[in-house]
């Protein structure tokens, strides 16, 4: 697979396109490595938290916490993530802890491959 | 133009901080609520631009207290949601949030918005010049206080409370309240064509200087009615002109300028009677002393169904505490200062400008 075909499936499947977000940021390139940058580098804690909170069964911790991400990663032009995020967000607000789990399965998916995608551009 | 934005999220502050530069603005930022009030102690921004999911004060929160703390200049706010938060949306708007962007922002987006900002801030600059003008007009007597402060916002409280009254539900809505809170003050506006000999007499008046002193209502209704026509799509001016003509009219009918009686009077001028009236009540005139609260209230309700109109007094009397904070809080001079104003609005079981 060719680096067009690679950067069209990215913006096909809808797990991040460099390219759009870098028109996203005016074409600032600057800008959208550092922003690249703050995102990735606090993805891990935040899923991590998020982790704990499922663990430890702390409804209010994830809804917040799934806000959170899904407002990081909409600004991100992320949009699996965030939709992920989104729905994880209302099953914890639902207290529906299937829900919850099944949630949180498909949130841990979209980081990683939105952090695939991330770090090899 | 300065703008807040409010967001405890580094990406959401770092794209919107980026996309306001880029279109020429000057910004702060604040992390929450709390911090964002902080902020406004010491700046007054024209926007904020606020996330509404944030620790220690959330943006519906604050846009709620921006609201409630009265300020000289209004503040727009619009509030940041993600796509999916239509309910925190509602709450926002019902907090008096002014419009909202949803994430991810586009530059486009946010640059048209920020221009549907500019045009309703510069409708407030309107609002400035509308009082400026009355407070000229109301420069030629010796009453240069607050008078007209204190008759728009009883105005407004008794315009907002018979909005929930059945009878009037359709009629007053909020534009009618915003109309009569902008266009009261403009009630004496006419007094510009009253010569100075008159306005300023300390005397008693003579028959015929009440009847030239009667005409500012026919003066100030005829510039405004010519005003509106020629701007017809001020729609303020036709309030403004209701008032003026109209609120020396009585409920029975032996007012002036015309002798219009019941609701053949505007409601709008109806309304503006009872709060010029009650603020005449609580000042010194030459011919009588400042009355207390209880008094001004109690002769209201004798004027009730004969000077003005029952409903507007009875929603007076529902309100009159909030009516009393606003006269006590609204005070330029010790209430009671000696002023001889000759725009006295009619004065029940007195003779007009005694």
């Amino acid at each position: 697979m060719t680096i067009s075909q690679l950067k069209q499936s990215e913006r096909q499947n809808g797990v991040f396109s460099r390219q759009r977000f870098l028109d996203y940021c005016l074409g600032r390139a600057e800008l959208a490595e550092r922003l690249i940058t703050i995102f990735t580098e606090g993805l891990p804690k935040d899923l991590l938290d998020i982790q704990e909170a499922v663990e430890a069964g702390d409804v209010p911790r994830i809804a917040k916490l799934a806000h959170r991400l899904k407002g990081a990663s909409a600004s991100m032009c992320a949009e699996k993530l965030s939709t992920a995020a989104a729905t994880l967000e209302r099953s914890a607000r639902a207290s529906d802890t299937d829900q919850i789990a099944a949630g949180w399965l498909v949130v841990e998916k979209e980081v990683s491959a939105l952090l695939q995608a991330l770090r090899h551009p | 133009m300065k703008m807040l934005i409010v967001d405890d999220e580094p990406i959401s502050l770092q794209i919107l901080g980026s996309f306001l530069t880029a279109l020429g603005y000057e910004f702060e930022v604040a992390t929450d609520g709390r911090e964002a009030l902080e902020k406004m102690r010491h700046f007054s921004p024209s926007i904020v631009i606020s996330d509404v999911e944030m620790p220690h004060m959330d943006g519906v929160s604050l846009c709620r207290e921006i609201r409630r703390q009265r300020s000289i200049q209004y503040t727009y706010v619009i509030l940041v949601t993600c796509r999916s938060e239509h309910e925190s949306l509602l709450m926002g708007l019902d907090a008096g949030a002014d419009d909202y962007l949803s994430k991810p922002i586009s530059l486009e987006e946010l640059r048209l918005r920020i221009n549907v900002a500019k045009r309703l801030l510069s409708l407030e600059g309107r609002e400035m010049m509308i009082f400026s003008l009355a407070k000229l007009a109301e420069s030629r007597d010796d009453d240069t206080g607050e008078h007209l402060e204190r008759v728009r916002e009883i105005s407004k409280l008794l315009a907002t409370e018979l909005s929930y009254h059945p009878k009037f539900a359709e009629v007053i809505d909020g534009q009618f309240i915003q109309l009569i809170y902008l266009t009261s003050p403009l009630h004496d506006i006419g007094k510009v064509g009253v010569p100075d000999k008159i306005l300023n007499k300390e005397g008693k008046l003579t028959p015929e200087e009440f009847e030239t002193m009667k005409e500012h209502t026919r003066i100030g209704g005829e510039t405004l009615r010519a005003s509106a026509q020629a701007y017809s799509e001020a729609s303020f001016l036709w309030m403004a002109y209701e008032i003026a003509i109209n609120h020396h009219e009585r409920w029975d009918g032996n007012g002036y300028p015309n002798k219009l009686s019941g609701e053949q009077i505007p409601l709008s001028a109806r309304i503006v009677s009872v709060a010029d009236v009650y603020d005449a009540l609580r000042s010194k005139r030459v011919y009588k002393p400042a009355f207390s609260h209880e008094k001004s209230v109690g002769i209201i309700l004798e004027g009730k169904g004969t000077q003005f109109d029952p409903d507007v007094v009875d929603a007076f009397v529902k309100l009159e505490s909030m009516v009393r904070e606003i006269s006590e809080t609204h005070q330029e001079l010790p209430r009671g200062s000696e002023v001889a104003p000759r725009m006295e609005p009619t004065l029940p079981d007195q003779t007009t400008l005694a």
